[in-house]
């Protein structure tokens, strides 16, 4: 076996557990929701953030920037993202490759994009005007989708290169992404890794789903199953030990349920064993 | 015109034309985001009737379209109920509370950047509902202001010794009053839901209550009760008056209210002493003054002693 190198890991940062993080021994990378701050000019959250960046590397990720729009990225909502990007310097600066608004309607979803070089132009205008008005690059991650459009005529893996090789901006790669699409259309997430260039992947998510009638659900709110976790370990052979994070939103998840499940994955990456993983069950992909 | 500037010139009409189409496709999208029940149970609906998007999708992928609309209904009602919206909640209940918002967001599409911003006209929806809580709609808006207090700048350090004249209510604080107990139900709604579960019902008498919060550190804030005697003197502080000037309106309002002026005497140094106490009160940036409040105000000429009554 291809010994796989070990990332940095992370968790995605919630402020039910701003106070866990400060007292417990820290991750080497936090992700932090750029939108929950957009606003913000103190608070709980920045007193913790300003704590954290002094130990630890911090990532920022966002839902609204709305990167697919075809009416464009809105330029109030790239002040405010400024603000915030030029007050905590992240290492990374990630958004959704996904629209989820139009000028008069914001959906507060991650909607999916018709792939077709019209929609690439589109696409290509909207981050070169978001990494000026930043003054940085960012980087987009694939997102997980329930519907097709007519029309595809690139693959994932085709239109997220172009848009790299275009702009410069990386690409965050969500391997739970990849399943989802991969179980609800066939879209194959190996062969997605092997059309992907390897210089453009900056970071990683692992993340779990809820298995739904005929369909997976990106919800977030489940253990990450060893299928994704086998998904990371050919990206991680591929693409290098970006930093990875692990996002769960679960109600009631416990800084330790996520060290846990990080360690699941830092003994998958250094051994291969899978047996802490949370396993697909039979019952689940047959009745939920 | 040249060959290769008439090329250019196609190219450009091409791509806006293309522009224009996707645009009017991620509309339609956006359009069916409305779950079609939600159509049939809302009047005053402001999103029509719409094409329907099937014609657009792949026909094998199109049957999940209705996990975005769930998704878009979740996020309107549970997800703000449960975080923005929580202490409202714990009130009136989370079911209660998803109905409400549902009601509300669905009828108008919202553009807003952030999701916390589809909330600014909803305290004044609730208010001309039938059937809602008397005090929902003061308790949703306090809801409101207070995530933008505990998430605005946190208090400057330059609280003073003692109440001086020149002293102001900080950035820190938030001031709201109400024709109901709004101190006590923000109180309560503080609460475990099952420790306040059943007690609302003591707030229907329309008791009128102010509510100063102060933010003291990045992750906490008093909360002070203020009596509706003291309601002219803690909305000029809030409007940025100095205290001196605050207790000259609160005068004025005092001597159109004959035979109350013993209860206001009280109420006002216990009030004062509460907002030094709290961390409410703070130097202007270059104060030289060292008057205090009850040498010029107070007929008693007594300032209350720190810890004589605590802050609530
Ligand atoms: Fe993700």
């Amino acid at each position: 076996m291809t010994a796989r190198p070990a990332p940095p890991w992370g968790v995605g940062l919630r402020s039910i557990h701003f106070h866990e993080w400060e007292v417990e021994a820290q991750l080497p990378v936090l992700e932090v929701m750029s939108d929950n701050f957009l606003r913000q000019r103190g608070g709980p959250g920045w007193y913790h953030l300003e704590r954290y960046a002094e130990r630890t590397t911090l990532v920022a990720h966002g839902v609204g920037l709305s990167v697919g729009s075809a009416g464009g990225v809105h330029p109030q909502y790239l002040r405010m993202l400024k603000d915030f990007v030029d007050r905590l310097q992240p290492q990374v600066v990630s958004d959704h490759l996904c629209f989820s608004r139009s000028h008069a309607h914001n959906s507060f979803d991650l909607l999916p994009l018709k792939r077709c070089p019209e929609m690439l132009e589109i696409i290509c205008d909207n981050v070169s005007r978001t990494q000026e008005a930043l003054g940085r690059t960012i980087a987009l991650e694939n997102v997980s989708e329930y519907v097709e459009w007519k029309g595809n005529t690139l693959s994932e893996g085709e239109f997220l290169n172009a848009i790299c090789e275009r702009t410069g901006c990386g690409i965050l790669l969500d391997v739970n992404n990849l399943y989802v699409n991969q179980v609800n259309f066939g879209r194959s997430a190996l062969q997605t890794l092997q059309e992907l260039k390897t210089s453009h992947v900056v970071q990683y998510h692992v993340a779990g789903h809820t298995v739904c009638d005929g369909y997976l659900n990106d919800t977030h709110d489940k253990p990450v199953c060893p299928e994704v976790w086998k998904i990371l370990g050919e990206a991680l052979l591929r693409f290098g030990p970006q930093p990875v994070i692990l996002e769960n939103d679960a109600d009631e998840i416990t800084v330790s349920d996520l060290k846990a499940e990080i360690r699941v994955g830092q003994q998958f990456v250094r051994t291969g064993d899978l047996s802490g993983a949370h396993p697909l069950r039979e019952k689940e992909m047959s009745t939920s | 015109m040249t060959e290769a500037k008439l090329e250019k010139e196609r190219q450009a009409t091409q791509l806006s034309e293309s522009r224009a189409y996707l645009q009017a496709q991620q509309e339609l999208f956006l359009h069916n985001l409305l779950p079609t029940n939600a159509r049939e149970v809302l009047p005053e609906c402001q999103w029509g009737e719409p094409a329907p998007i099937q014609d657009q999708l792949e026909k094998d992928t199109s049957q999940l379209f209705f996990v975005y609309q769930d998704a878009y209904v979740a996020r309107l009602s549970g997800v703000l109920a449960s975080t923005l919206l929580e202490r409202a909640s714990t009130l009136v209940g989370q079911e209660r509370m998803e109905q409400l918002l549902l009601e509300f967001t669905l009828r108008k599409k919202s553009s807003e950047h952030l999701l916390a911003d589809v909330l600014l006209e909803f305290p004044e929806w609730l208010a001309k509902q039938e059937g809602v809580e008397d005090y929902l709609p003061d308790v949703v808006d306090t809801c409101l202001k207070f995530w933008a207090l505990i998430t605005g700048p946190d208090p400057e350090e330059r609280f003073p010794a003692a109440p001086d004249l020149n002293c102001r209510l900080g950035a820190h604080c938030l001031f709201k009053e109400s024709r109901f107990p709004l101190a006590d139900l923000w109180k309560l709604s503080g609460q475990e839901p099952t420790e306040s579960e059943g007690q609302q019902g003591r707030f229907i008498e329309p008791v009128s209550q102010g509510l100063l919060i102060v933010k003291t550190t990045a992750q906490s804030t008093n909360t002070l009760t203020v009596p509706a005697l003291l309601f002219p003197l803690a909305q000029a502080l809030f409007a940025g008056e100095s205290l001196e000037r605050s207790l000259e309106a609160l005068h004025v309002e005092c001597s159109k209210l004959a035979g109350e002026q013993e209860g206001i005497t009280q109420a006002l140094q216990d009030f004062i002493a509460a907002l030094q106490q709290s961390g409410a009160l703070q130097q202007p940036r270059s104060s030289t003054t060292s008057e205090t409040v009850f040498q010029k105000q107070s007929p008693q000429g007594k300032a209350p002693q720190a810890g004589e009554r605590a802050t609530p």
